[in-house]
């Protein structure tokens, strides 16, 4: 009787593990071996990845750079050696990170015409809220954040001759923190609502008055509007300032005098901030109608309503 | 983060977290390929706005993975306890699955261990069907050969 070869044995064997339990196996090893994330796990790495992707800015400019004076050497060195050729140092401006990665709305660039942002207030550290577009027609934003500024671009696809005020809702990849908010459209710096009445506040008496009033449900006056509320002057004045309000929905806001202003106010309560809340006058003025503030006012008294349609 | 967004990734969470571990793990390793599918998936929790409007938000996330574990230039490292319950381990399993190639390693492991269809490693990992295919075959035939399977009874 001829003896089977150990190795046959032991290859049966193998092959019975292999064929008939290598999927146990391979599952048992990866599910035991590597256990299921939980979300807990997930959310507690989610601290570290923020400040290493806001770490990674300089850290490409300093390697670019690097990088730049490093050929420049090299290219001196080699035309150097005959004399016969100068080395033109490229200009500073020429050695420019990669664009941060930008968040694009949609439609093609074609169909999408850019509008000045008017005024963004924050609705925490990482959400705003950018006034500007049509309200029948949804705005976008291209968003493209950098270690010290947000740079928002406002878009529309339709257009529309008259634009009233809509809002944009952007959601922040990174915490708003101290950056500024410039609109890309005009490249200049959108004033954050808090600051542009600071501004205001310090501004002599005679030139300024206060507006307090509070925002509210006009349906149920005891359901307060958390939110901002804009002053924007009628033409031909420009002046705009926003201020957000209180818990109990209480504003108080400084605006140049004498002048004529419409007061609106929006909230992340009230249609997500995509519809307006309008003031109106203890003394029965029509909602959205100019208020005329003159110098002898010091302390005008505004309520701001949500129809709560 | 709002409730919305929360329960849309805790929902994508649940489907998404088995196959990108298994995937990256296959790949890289038992610590270092859930260490990148953990990284993978904050980063995604983290940019969920921009994730969860992609096409194939796991292939992405898969990426992801590849990229935080990138750097470390190790073999991957696979555990295999003698015995697991009931289930007996070859020895030489853990080394002849550190040998193979990354792609067939994934290959192998996600088709054969974990019955996945080639069209779905194809999805998360971006290689064509018939590579998947190719790379399946090819492994399984390395490893039958590392561990002296000669028989094919």
């Amino acid at each position: 009787m001829p003896s089977a070869d150990w190795r046959d044995c032991v290859g049966h064997w193998r092959f019975v593990i292999m064929s008939s339990g290598l999927d146990v196996r391979i599952r048992e090893l990866v599910d035991n071996g590597a256990p299921p994330l939980t979300l807990a796990e997930v959310d507690a790495l989610r601290a570290f990845i923020a400040p290493r992707r806001r770490s990674k800015g300089p850290l490409v400019a300093v390697a670019i750079v690097a990088t730049v004076i490093v050929l420049v050497v090299v290219l001196a060195l080699a035309t150097g050696d005959d004399g016969s050729q100068s080395v033109r140092v490229p200009p500073a401006q020429s050695v420019s990170t990669s664009p941060p990665p930008t968040r694009q709305p949609s439609g093609t660039p074609a169909e999408r015409t850019a509008h000045a942002a008017d005024y963004v207030y924050a609705v925490d550290n990482r959400h705003l809220v950018v006034g500007a577009g049509c309200p029948d027609d949804t705005p976008a934003a291209d968003v493209t954040e950098t270690r010290t500024a947000v740079r928002i671009r406002v878009v529309y696809t339709d257009s529309h001759a008259f634009c009233l005020t809509g809002s944009v809702r952007i959601t922040l990849d990174s915490p708003l923190g101290t950056r500024r908010i410039i609109d890309a459209t005009t490249g200049r710096a959108i004033p954050k609502g808090q600051e542009a009445c600071a501004d205001m506040r310090a501004s002599t008496k005679a030139h300024r008055s206060q507006i307090r009033g509070r925002m509210f449900l006009s349906a149920a006056e005891s359901v307060p509007m958390q939110g901002l509320v804009t002053a924007t002057a009628v033409s031909p004045s420009t002046f705009r300032c926003s201020v957000q309000t209180d818990e109990d929905g209480q504003f108080t806001m400084y605006v140049p005098t004498p002048g004529r202003y419409v007061i609106t106010g929006l909230s992340p309560h009230y249609f997500e901030g995509h519809s307006e809340c309008v003031g109106t006058t203890s003394g029965g003025l029509a909602p959205s109608t100019p208020v005329s503030i003159s110098r002898t006012n010091n302390v005008v008294h505004i309520d701001v309503l949500c129809n709560g349609v | 983060m709002s409730d919305d967004r929360a329960e849309t990734f805790e929902s994508f969470f649940e489907t998404a977290e088995p196959r990108l571990r298994r995937a990256l793990v296959a790949a890289y390793g038992l610590e270092r390929g859930r260490e990148a599918a953990a990284e993978a998936l904050a980063y995604g929790w983290e940019r969920w706005d921009k994730v969860r409007g992609m096409r194939n938000p796991l292939g992405y996330l898969y990426r992801v993975g590849q990229s935080r574990t990138r750097a470390r230039k190790h073999p991957p490292v696979f555990d295999v306890p003698a015995q697991a319950g009931d289930i007996w381990f070859e020895p030489g399993l853990a080394n002849a699955l550190s040998e193979l190639s990354e792609r067939q390693r994934l290959a192998v492991m996600l088709v054969h261990g974990f019955g996945w269809q080639l069209a779905e490693v194809a999805e998360v990992t971006g290689i064509r069907v018939p590579t998947v295919q190719t790379h399946a075959e090819r492994g399984l035939a390395r490893l039958r050969r590392a561990l002296e399977v000669r028989d094919h009874v």
